[in-house]
């Protein structure tokens, strides 16, 4: 508990410390341009004039993300049970696969544009690239089971339902969250370069940026990457909760392996 | 010599026969394609491209395919040693000291949660529409991997071994070098072997939106002229490159931490 604690004061005014610092640097001193790097003031003037506008932009990008997201998790449980049934899915799918995710995927997305298209695109693109670090998690922690416990399976003549239940569940569930750790990050990188390329209908906080780029005010740059890595970070830390609570036999470790 | 090209051979029989069902199923999808489109596809060639068209256009494209590549898995390559240079200096850093790691975690945990893509713009107004700013971005979107799994393995010496570098006097920097850096070594690599897939992907997205040059230019150039087989070969170009990458940096790795045979 004391650990805990002298953690959290440390985090805290570890923050106070960076964001202090930043403030020194840039607004306070101006040893650092704004049009360089922008200080805190003139990036929180910015959020708060292009108010609404971050706002609207927000809503299609957070639901293609969270939308993407759900897609790739149903879809990779459900692949991972079936490749884990039938050996020779496996042995055909599994190096595809495997190889499928060593190669920059996000290089797909104007085609999904080009041959799906409209909102649609938006959602298969971050599923596409959530996919992948979700699956791989599943199958690896699905995967592995000690020779002890597959002799006791084995001597209690379990089914395989219940092996997956009472072993092999149990035992993959901290790769699974890091894997959903993983992909919740990489969805969001799939809705935003989607954007970036194209997607839906010329909205979304991709085009928000790419807007700012063009009329090359940083300020604004800053606002939308600030409101996004705090999204992010607010849904990572959901789920470090979550883990946390479900797996509550062992120290949550807060970044994927 | 003789024998080397032996064990090559042998290496590679044994990689087909590990990956035969895996094999012929590619190469069934990419016969059923081409026939697919010789017979039943109505939409023609130029809307979705069968194998030989892709081979044709990507032959006809091939002097743009070779300077996309040299571009593109340029700037990943430099992006990739940059970050690696750069996670493992900052991730010492911050290993040493308790204080220093706990007070930045809040920062590393927002940096490691945002979606790199948003920042690309922030890149390119920084660096420009050229060569500089997708260098930069590559390394920005690679860094992060190598740099907390250098965090993680400095950190995960066991005490014992620390207890050992007491005893025997060792400095801190002795330990670092001799102890430390050895028990984070597989960390390290498995983080350097995500980064490799990032740093391809980097460079990229930053194609995308800013220089309009390299394979991620042509990409979106390619769509906006309809020509979809140059789009398939520039992204065949980009597979092959990436797998490439990734069997040089796990063969190199594999040097490094010759002992771990689970990471190879």
């Amino acid at each position: 508990m004391y650990a805990r604690v002298r953690d959290g004061t440390v985090s805290v005014v570890g923050s106070a410390l960076v964001l202090t610092g930043w403030y020194v640097a840039t607004d306070l001193t101006g040893a650092i341009d704004d049009l360089v790097f922008p200080g805190p003031t003139s990036v929180f003037e910015n959020l708060q004039q292009f108010q609404s506008i971050v706002i609207s932009n927000l809503l299609p990008t957070v639901q293609s993300a969270a939308i993407g997201f759900l897609i790739a998790v149903v879809a990779s449980i459900l692949l991972a049970v079936a490749l884990l049934y039938d050996s020779t899915i496996r042995e055909g799918l599994m190096p595809i696969l495997v190889g499928t995710n060593s190669v920059p995927r996000v290089t797909l997305a104007p085609l999904i544009i080009f041959y799906i298209g409209g909102t649609p695109a938006r959602y298969i693109i971050a599923a596409w690239v959530a996919f992948f670090p979700i699956f791989l998690s599943v199958v690896d922690g699905l995967e592995q089971i000690e020779e002890d416990e597959q002799n006791l399976l084995r001597s209690l003549n379990t089914t395989y339902r219940q092996e997956l239940r009472y072993f092999r569940l149990p035992n993959a569930l901290p790769l699974i969250f890091d894997g959903l750790k993983t992909g919740i990050v990489f969805a969001t990188v799939g809705a935003v370069v989607g954007e970036f390329v194209g997607a839906g209908a010329g909205d979304g906080i991709g085009y928000l940026a790419l807007a700012a780029l063009q009329a090359t005010n940083l300020s604004l740059a800053f606002s939308i990457v600030g409101v996004m890595g705090v999204i992010s970070a607010l849904a990572f830390f959901v789920l470090l909760v979550v883990q946390d609570r479900v797996i509550h036999w062992q120290e949550t470790s807060i970044f994927p392996e | 010599m003789k024998r080397e090209s032996k064990t090559a051979i042998s290496a590679l029989r044994a990689w087909v026969s590990r990956v035969r069902l895996s094999l012929a199923l590619v190469g069934l999808t990419v016969i059923c394609w081409q026939i697919y489109s010789m017979f039943f596809n109505e939409m023609g060639d130029q809307y979705l491209p069968s194998p030989m068209t892709t081979l044709q256009e990507s032959y006809l494209h091939r002097y743009d395919l070779a300077e996309g590549l040299l571009y593109t898995g340029g700037s990943a390559l430099a992006g990739l040693v940059c970050a690696v240079v750069v996670g493992v200096v900052l991730g010492a850093l911050l290993a040493e000291s308790y204080y220093v790691r706990q007070g930045f975690l809040p920062a590393i945990v927002f940096g490691y949660a945002l979606p790199a893509a948003v920042l690309a713009p922030v890149f390119v107004i920084w660096f420009g529409t050229g060569l500089m700013s997708v260098i930069a971005f590559s390394t920005w979107i690679s860094f992060f991997s190598v740099f907390v799994n250098t965090v993680t393995g400095l950190t995960a010496a066991e005490e014992e071994f620390e207890q050992l570098g007491d005893l025997l006097g060792a400095s801190r920097w002795q330990m670092l070098i001799h102890v430390r850096l050895w028990v984070a070594l597989p960390f390290i690599a498995s983080g350097i072997r995500v980064a490799v897939t990032l740093s391809v992907v980097g460079a990229i997205i930053a194609e995308f939106i800013a220089t309009g040059g390299g394979l991620g230019g042509q990409i979106v150039r390619g769509l906006f002229e309809f020509q979809l087989g140059w789009v398939f070969g520039v992204l065949a170009t980009i597979m092959l490159f990436s797998i490439a990458l990734y069997k040089l940096t796990s063969t190199v790795l594999a040097y490094a931490t010759p002992t771990d045979e689970s990471l190879s």
